[in-house]
Parts: structure tokens; C-alpha cells; sequence
């Protein structure tokens, strides 16, 4: 049997105190599974498009893994149990996912991660010019007001 | 909602056809996008109306295969929350 990929996003209440319990027990349950965690992503507190078991927002949590149908299984029994995952979706990303398939997709996600924070200080750089020229054009109408 | 009342009306008279009608092509088959990503909420909410309803092909003008993806995966981001069902109720107006 082939590792796979899978990717589960998680949908849980907004309030955040036991946020980091969460992960460590997603993660653990990962690890004792003999999973592979190729990708977290912690996208916050978000507006949902409805109402949740009354909540308007809520905390959505990606996790990208390499691992067999039985760790997915295993993952999304845990999360039916506990009461703070509203929602959870797990789909395959790749039906057969090796080590070779993990490092190379990893590795593609470091050089992205770096693309973009280049990207990003590229950004920042034009940014602060910009900021510049606001700060001048709002003092000088401030100073079109005092006259 | 109106421009469709007024299209479907016209065209009733025995076959005068449209004057000018633009040729559409499947966005995703000029990209060489074959997996839509229920998460890339930017691209799924060009395909779905204000009230949160899926544009259909005569009016997007996908291909079949990809607005049957785009479908499924529509219906994923909504599973999840991330687009709505349909349009919110004016108070808590969370369509978009």
C-alpha cells in the first residue's frame, strides 16, 4: 500500500484558548500514525459564508500530510468526537506519495515560501516610498484645512 | 436579474438572432487549469452570483468538464463555509 497525500481542512470555533492543545494533538495523532506533515497553514479567525452551529466566525486550520487511508481515518474519527471542530473536509492530494514525492514537494514549498518573501521585501521596499508620499499629501491638506 | 427578463423576452419572435454574440471560451482550457482548488476563493467567486448562486455555462461559457469541476469544488468551499449557500438575510449580510 502506497502512502498518500492528503490535505484536511478544519473548521473550529473561534474562540482560540485551547488552540495550541488542538494542534499538538493533531499533530501527535499525525506522528503516531506515521505521518508526514508537508504543509500547515493557520488561516486565523475567518467570517464564514453562514452560521455555524451559530457562530458567524470561526478558525479554519490546514494541514497538507503524507500518510495511509487508515492515519485519515483515524484523523477524522478524532475530530468527529471533539465538539470544538465544526466542520472538517479531508481530500487526496496523490494516491501514491513516496518519500522521494515528500522531500520534492517540500523542497517546492521552501522555494515558494522564498519566492514570496522576496516578493514581499520587494514590496515592502516600493511600500515605504509610497507611505512616504501619503504622510506628505496628508499633512499638506491638513494644512489646506487650517487656512 | 433584469438583463435575463429582457434576453429570454426578445427572442421569443421566430429566430432573429442575437445581434452580436461574443464567442466564449473556457477560461480554465486557455489556462491549462485542470484541478480547481476549493480554497482559492478569488477564482470560485467569479463563477457564482451575488446570492451565492453557480453561474451557469451559457453564461460563463466553461466547457463541460470544467464547470462540472468547478461545480464539485464550489460545492466543497461551501461545505466548508467558505462561499455561501445562498445570500444572507439582510441583517447578518454575509454574502460576501
Amino acid at each position: 500500500m502506497h502512502p498518500r497525500r492528503y490535505e484536511t481542512l478544519i473548521l473550529l470555533a473561534p474562540n482560540q484558548d485551547s488552540l495550541e492543545t488542538f494542534k499538538n494533538k493533531v499533530e501527535g495523532l499525525l506522528a503516531a500514525g506515521g505521518g508526514q506533515i508537508v504543509r500547515f497553514e493557520d488561516w486565523g479567525r475567518r467570517r464564514l459564508a453562514y452560521p455555524v452551529q451559530k457562530e458567524t466566525y470561526g478558525h479554519y486550520l490546514l494541514y497538507d500530510y503524507q500518510g495511509g487511508p487508515a492515519l485519515a481515518a483515524e484523523l477524522e474519527r478524532n475530530l468527529k468526537i471533539d465538539e470544538k471542530v465544526f466542520k472538517y473536509l479531508t481530500l487526496v492530494l496523490a494516491k501514491k506519495f513516496t518519500a522521494e514525492d515528500l522531500a520534492a514537494a517540500q523542497e517546492k514549498l521552501l522555494a515558494e515560501a522564498a519566492r514570496r518573501e522576496s516578493e514581499k521585501a520587494r514590496r515592502e521596499e516600493a511600500g515605504s516610498d509610497d507611505g512616504g508620499e501619503d504622510e506628505a499629501e496628508t499633512e499638506a491638506e491638513a494644512a489646506d484645512d487650517e487656512e | 436579474m433584469n438583463d435575463n427578463a429582457e434576453d429570454k423576452n426578445p427572442r421569443r419572435p421566430r429566430g432573429k438572432k442575437r445581434l452580436f454574440h461574443r464567442r466564449k471560451v473556457c477560461r480554465f482550457c486557455v489556462d491549462h487549469i485542470n484541478d480547481i482548488d476549493y480554497k482559492d476563493l478569488k477564482t470560485l467567486r467569479n463563477f457564482v452570483t451575488e446570492r451565492g448562486k453557480i453561474v451557469p455555462r451559457r453564461i460563463s461559457g466553461n466547457c463541460a468538464k470544467h464547470q462540472r469541476l468547478l461545480t464539485q469544488t464550489i460545492m466543497r468551499a461551501r461545505l466548508m463555509a467558505l462561499l455561501p449557500y445562498t445570500a444572507m438575510t439582510p441583517s447578518s449580510g454575509g454574502a460576501n
